[in-house]
């Protein structure tokens, strides 16, 4: 291979990894990247928030499951590095990481530092999956009251514990692979946030209502949309997870944002006044595997 | 008759404040069948949820859903009360009880010791003429459908429907012949 090409097996990511909706841009070369990438170079980013790490995971293992090879990262700036250290991403062992970063730099791990819920996977099998999520909630519980500090109280507490059952539940049930949780608060200018995602790489929503013929729907976005606003389930009469978890995020004023195959909806019920629109569902997005669910509360 | 889910939990280890999951409700939902086996007829079912925080709807669905569907179908006459239910639980199960209604047209509803965040002692869809029915008994005891007639202002028949839908679903006993009580 001359010199040209191998060069041009390099992508230079841009700073796209701030929140569900900038990672778009490089879901939108995904295919680019799956069909002719080797490496990612990272010197671009400054900073990476837990939906995106999430999705880059599945990026990840999207690409390791269709090439049978690693995707390789480069240049990765330190505070990018640390982050993701901080997280466990790097033990995912998704990616190839050649730069290794001093154990001096690692960031500290103490209970007082623990606003962060590291990446876990959530096994598709039932019973793996309920032990691992209810350790998940243990230690949630364990680091409440730094995680939800702007918002706290016992209530709002078991709300999570709610959302992460259901939302965790759902991955198992439904997405036939296993999924990813990570959860971290963190400021952003003068605001802070909460953010809980829990994704997969999955068959996806709509793919996992295909022997429901008796739902109908217009478009993959009203599907997602119905799931979350009606007690649809794609395996029995009713399925009151999702609709839960959109009746707590409402009742605490946060956001949701659910993508899923070439769809999404997001709502902000932060916005959500009389009259006015907070809903918004978009079609014909670039295909991207399985399930992916971002809920957000800022203060 | 008593149930401490806690312990039951605890039988089964499942040993945490949290009670999550299909699995875990059907596992707890066998038990507590086991439990009220040899209940006496007419015997009220408290199920003391202390020490628990948090129950998802999979569970509300496998476990407190499926054990009011049999004291409803069951030649078994047994009744369901629920106690020291935490808010979060509560609300869960306020949400799970409105779904199932709005979408399957079915009321169903559960008293419970402790008064709710509804001002009620009981969480479901019930309408304004039921909830002054079941707080009426409640403070009560027990009222004849005369009694219930002059209080409601409902006509004799309508009241007669009324009451025999909140013995169905089991939230009022009918005594004798027009004799009813709370649980």
């Amino acid at each position: 291979m001359d010199r040209v090409k191998e060069e041009s097996r390099k992508l230079i990511i841009r700073n796209r990894l701030r929140d569900p909706y900038s990672f778009e841009d490089i879901l939108g070369i995904k295919d680019i990247i799956i069909e002719r990438i080797k490496e990612i170079d990272f010197s671009r980013v400054t900073f990476i928030e837990p939906y995106s790490m999430l999705s880059l995971l599945l990026l990840g293992r999207i690409f390791l499951r269709s090439r049978g090879e690693k995707l390789r990262i480069i240049n990765i700036p330190v505070n990018i590095h640390q982050y993701l250290a901080r997280m466990d991403f790097l033990k995912t062992g998704m990616y190839d990481i050649p730069e290794r970063l001093n154990e001096r730099l690692f960031l500290k791990r103490s209970a007082f530092s623990s606003r962060v819920i590291e990446i876990t996977e959530i096994p598709n099998k039932e019973v793996e999956s309920i032990k691992v999520i209810s350790e998940i909630i243990e230690l949630f519980r364990k680091r409440a009251r730094h995680i939800l500090k702007y918002w706290m109280s016992d209530v709002i507490i078991d709300l999570f514990v709610t959302v992460i059952s259901e939302l965790c539940q759902n991955i198992f049930e439904h997405s036939l692979d296993s999924g990813f949780l990570a959860i971290q608060t963190y400021s952003l200018g003068r605001e802070n946030i909460l953010r809980v995602v829990i994704s997969d790489s999955g068959i996806g929503i709509e793919k996992s209502f295909d022997e429901r013929s008796d739902i109908k729907y217009d478009s993959s976005a009203k599907l997602i949309e119905m799931v979350l606003t009606t007690p649809i389930s794609s395996k029995r009469k009713f399925g009151y997870g999702l609709c839960q978890v959109n009746a707590i995020v409402e009742k605490l004023k946060g956001t949701i944002f659910i993508r899923s195959g070439n769809a999404s909806v997001t709502g902000l019920y932060h916005k959500k006044t009389k009259g006015s629109a907070y809903m918004f569902l978009k079609n014909n997005l670039s295909y991207f595997e399985g399930t992916q669910i971002s809920i957000t509360l800022s203060g | 008759m008593y149930i401490n889910i806690k312990k039951i939990a605890e039988e089964l280890e499942i040993n945490r404040s949290d009670l999550i999951a299909r699995l875990n409700g059907r596992l707890i939902y066998q038990k507590a069948l086991k439990i009220i086996e040899n209940i006496n007829r007419g015997e009220t079912v408290i199920l003391d949820f202390q020490g628990i925080r948090v129950v998802d709807s999979s569970f509300i669905d496998e476990f407190i859903i499926n054990l009011i569907k049999r004291s409803i179908d069951s030649s078994k006459d047994f009744y369901i009360k629920l106690k020291n239910l935490s808010k979060t639980i509560e609300i869960n199960i306020d949400s799970v009880l409105n779904t199932y209604f709005n979408y399957n047209n079915e009321k169903i509803a559960v008293l419970t010791e402790e008064i709710c965040l509804n001002n009620n002692f009981f969480i479901g869809p019930l309408n304004d003429i039921e909830k002054d029915i079941i707080n009426y008994l409640r403070v009560n005891r027990s009222g004849a459908l005369s009694d219930l007639e002059d209080f409601t202002g409902l006509n004799r028949g309508i009241l007669k429907e009324t009451m025999d839908f909140l013995c169905k679903i089991k939230l009022v006993k009918k005594d004798r012949k027009d004799l009813f009580s709370s649980l």
